[in-house]
């Protein structure tokens, strides 16, 4: 498993993970979507030890920003740079940095050893699960995205549904006849996951940055890393600090949809509310580092058991990393776990090593790191541009699927002008095939009734959730408009 | 009494909406984004609704829901909450409460430009060869993004396609066109 391949893959990964998490407008979701195409090719373990290594890295690289710019490179190291970046005023730049560095390890390893331990145990109770439940789960799964990422649920919906209906395109999953391909070959196979990816999370994204370009030159006014590497004293005096954030991170994890960027401030309001110095919060204080990037990085283990077992994503990065599992044709789930045992290890061990790199790379080569952030967007955006273009080709060495790109990026930039949120619509495209044969096969099973969804607990259970996480918001929305 | 109100909002609404058009029509800056892509998906929804309503809703594999249903579902989700989500839209543009597109004019010409040297590039890329076009393609979108150092942008024009290709063709034996 750690043989060298998989390490020289691991280490790229976490290292360009950390620039794309540390340059405002480059996320790590970017990254593993920009490097999905380079993965088609390989062997699995040593795609996850890049894919992996970009997630770890994504996650963690926000908090250098966060602190020396006082603009956190991802929305999960907001709370970091509240505290961090008053510290670099302070000339404790370093101190804030090698504080978040340990304690994005300390939450990083924690949650792996959560996954270690939590994922088989589900995976076995996934065994019993039927098309009904799968069904009620994935629906489930994509009514909590909808729900959360955006203000407004009929936007999450639609872009959901629009999603699921991109999937529908091609052969149909379970009669095998054509369908809604309008006479194109192309569309047989149905839309690409990697080029419509490619287009909703790094195309749109560049889009965006053309309307800043200009506005956006802070980067020049860095503060300089100054101070000394955290003391022994403050790391003991968080230990508590640590250990709390990382459950709050791995629980956040597990639940799907909430994610990096509710965990840090959940994990920061608690540690101000618990702490014996409030009034230090806000003057820069290495308690609130210490919570924040812990629970950011507590999160990545806690995303992956639901992901890989029952394969819910989490957020839009694990919901990208389910993809590229798909890619490599294996299924989430139970029988990932019986017949692919070497993956699934295989995953657990870099998902270790990535972290044990991010610590190396965090405290040894930050000054590195800082060099190739001052690197100007506008130079960037181009260069992950064709990016975009060459990885989408890449995939099938087929134009076609290039266009699906440039379409998606187009379709998610003014999605994301308009609000309608990213991730259900991403979530909806990889799930699409899965939600539509398991109703599909229950209803048979039923023969035509949908009260098959009612009989059975689990399914039950998550269908009513799903079902009034949609329609509550709706209903109290559409009333509360009457009565104004 | 609800009657009158809704008479009264209707008439508004109708109000506003010629307003709207003219709005449209003259003042790039003031468009609901809201209002457009609503109507986007909308519009793809009653076209999808269309073609799937065509395809069979039962074969002899699966009795109870065939090839059309689940599409057809769908495009009904899509059609009744983008029609709920243009209603809505329409009446905050006639309360005066709407978000209007924040885009400069010389963005979204930008945007535009680099949408079309997309297109060109990849119908080139098909026929001059991968390294010509994105030489050409890197220093055309560079100069979109506003980058002018003269020495830095001949070497990044020229090395970073290089580099894409050896990855490609070296390392994952992937062609190129």
């Amino acid at each position: 498993m750690f043989s060298l391949i998989n390490m020289i893959f691991c280490f790229l990964g976490t290292s360009i993970g950390i620039v794309f998490g540390a340059i405002p407008g480059l996320t790590a979701t970017m990254a593993i979507a920009l490097f999905l195409p380079f993965t088609f090719g390989m062997e699995s373990v040593p795609a996850f030890a890049l894919l992996l290594g970009l997630y770890v890295g994504g996650v963690y690289g926000g908090s250098i920003t966060a602190i020396l710019i006082n603009t956190p490179g991802t929305p999960g190291a907001a709370a970091t740079a509240v505290e961090g970046y008053p510290l670099a005023r302070q000339g404790k730049a370093l101190d804030a940095l090698s504080l978040a560095t340990i304690s994005s390890f300390i939450g990083g390893m924690f949650s792996c050893g959560v996954l270690i331990l939590l994922a088989p145990r589900l995976a076995r109770v996934a065994l019993q699960f039927g098309p009904p439940e799968y069904f009620a789960i994935s629906l489930f799964g994509l009514s909590m995205v909808s729900s959360i990422a955006s203000k407004n649920i009929m936007k999450g919906i639609v872009s959901a549904a629009f999603g699921l209906l991109a999937a529908t395109i091609g052969i149909d999953p379970i009669v095998g006849s054509m369908r809604l391909t309008f006479g194109n070959v192309n569309l047989v196979a149905g839309i690409g996951l990697i080029a419509s990816l490619i287009g909703l999370f790094a195309i749109s994204e560049v889009l965006s940055k053309l309307e800043t370009i200009n506005r956006n030159k802070g980067i020049e006014d860095m503060e300089k890393i100054t101070g000394k590497f955290v003391s022994l004293k403050i790391l003991k005096a968080n230990v508590f600090n640590f250990l709390r954030s990382s459950v709050i991170g791995i629980g956040i994890g597990l639940i799907p949809a909430v994610g990096v960027s509710m965990a840090n401030w959940i994990s920061y309001n608690e540690a101000k509310r618990m702490t014996k110095t409030p009034e230090l919060y806000g003057e820069g204080c290495f308690e609130g580092v210490a919570a924040s990037e812990t629970s950011n990085n507590a999160v990545t283990g806690g995303a992956l058991v639901p992901m890989l077992t029952l394969g819910i994503p989490g957020d839009a990065m694990t919901a990208v990393l389910l993809g590229a599992l798909m890619i490599q044709g294996l299924a989430p789930g139970a029988r990932l776990f019986n017949d692919t045992p070497e993956v699934v290890r295989g995953i657990y061990g870099m998902l270790a090593l990535a972290n044990i790199f991010m610590l190396i790379l965090g405290l040894g080569l930050i000054n590195v790191f800082v060099k190739i952030i001052k690197v100007p967007t506008n130079v960037l955006m181009p260069l992950v541009l064709i990016m975009c273009y060459i990885g989408s080709y890449a995939i099938h060495n087929n134009f076609f699927d290039v266009y699906v790109a440039l379409l998606f990026g187009i379709i998610a930039y003014l999605s994301l002008k308009a609000k309608f949120p990213l991730p259900p619509m991403l979530l909806g495209i990889i799930l699409g095939p899965l939600i539509e044969s398991n109703f599909r096969r229950s209803i048979t099973m039923s023969r035509g009734s949908l009260v098959i969804f009612f009989e059975r607990p689990l399914s039950a259970v998550f269908i009513i959730i799903a079902l009034s996480a949609m329609i509550y918001p709706v209903l109290r929305e559409n009333i509360n408009f009457k009565t104004k | 009494m609800w009657i009158i109100a809704f008479q009264k909002r209707l008439f508004a609404f109708y109000k506003k909406e010629v307003r709207i058009e003219l709005i449209t029509r003259y003042d790039m800056k003031k468009i609901s984004i809201d209002l457009i892509v609503s109507l986007m998906f909308f519009v793809f929804g009653l076209g999808m609704l269309f073609v799937s309503s065509k395809l069979r809703f039962s074969t002899s594999v699966t009795k109870f829901a065939g090839p059309g249903t689940f599409p057809v579902m769908l495009t009904i989700v899509i059609v009744v909450f983008s029609g709920i989500l243009i209603v809505k839209e329409l009446i905050k543009i006639s309360n005066g409460t709407a978000d209007t597109l924040k885009i400069k004019k010389r963005d979204l010409i930008r945007i535009l430009k680099l949408l079309i040297i997309s297109v060109i590039y990849i119908e080139i890329l098909q026929v001059v060869g991968y390294l010509v076009a994105t030489i050409g393609f890197t220093a055309l979108s560079l100069w979109i993004f506003g980058f002018r150092k003269k020495v830095p942008f001949a070497v990044i024009s020229i090395i970073f396609p290089i580099i894409i290709l050896i990855i490609f063709k070296e390392f994952l034996n992937i062609p190129l066109p």
